[in-house]
């Protein structure tokens, strides 16, 4: 039998300082976050101020070829999903996009 | 013999409340009142939580009527939130219409804070003891 446990509540990685990604209406670039500890399990991913498209197949986010993360929900993400995944802004508003990520672990 | 694969996914799905208070379990808050004018940042930790508890319920809340505007920045890995522009600012943004689940360790570690410019009600940070 295969077992697949998921822990929900997963606690702060010993040391690890949380990444922030920004993205003006004038940004366009696709962007990815830096290095994560090594014992870090989970990314923590709060969006705020406008949407992004995200991926994780090495492609660049497009406003119909991406998943689309919206300002104010939050996200838990694998460590190994975020190393490989690729951020640009896909919304036409003024706010600011603002990424914020939490390093966890079991 | 027949090939058998079974995937057991375990997860606990159903926090308790933790034995305490209240019948709901024991609730901290923490206040952030605008004075008048521009509220000023303020900065606030919880300081109390029973080793017990091993699950964290937290709720945004305001006179807002639940609209989401009303928020709040965390981190988790020891710094102060940034609450200036927004491309400067840091922290988990928590807003009203959300409840938030989170290991006891994560928010005993947290810090809160308001964001000033954006403040137009008092905030109430409300934290639910759960065990599981």
């Amino acid at each position: 039998m295969n077992t697949y446990v998921v822990n929900r509540y997963n606690k702060p990685t010993p040391g690890a300082v949380a990444q922030s990604m920004q993205m003006t209406t004038s940004d366009n670039a696709v962007k990815t976050f830096g290095a994560y500890k090594e014992n870090t399990k989970v990314i923590f991913l709060t969006v705020s101020g406008a949407a992004v498209g995200m991926t994780i197949d090495g492609s660049s986010p497009g406003d119909a070829s991406s998943h689309r993360l919206f300002s104010g929900n939050s996200y838990y993400f694998a460590k190994n999903l975020m190393q490989n995944a690729k951020f640009k802004r896909i919304s036409t508003g003024t706010a600011t996009v603002n990424l914020y990520a939490s390093e966890m672990t079991n | 013999m027949p090939n058998e694969f079974e995937v057991n996914c375990a997860e606990n799905l159903v926090a308790t409340p933790r034995p305490g208070r209240a019948n709901d379990g024991r609730h901290f808050r923490q206040w952030f009142k605008p004075s008048s004018g521009t509220p000023a940042q303020s900065i606030k930790k919880f300081f109390d939580i029973s080793e017990r508890t091993k699950v964290c319920f937290l709720q945004v809340k305001s006179r807002e009527n639940n609209t989401g505007k009303q928020k709040l920045l965390m981190t988790i890995d020891g710094t102060t939130p940034n609450v200036d522009a927004p491309e400067i600012r840091t922290g988990h943004e928590l807003s009203e219409r959300q409840i938030y689940k989170f290991n006891a360790d994560l928010v005993r570690a947290a810090r809160f804070s308001n964001i000033p410019t954006d403040q137009t009600k008092n905030i109430t940070l409300v934290c639910t003891e759960m065990t599981i």
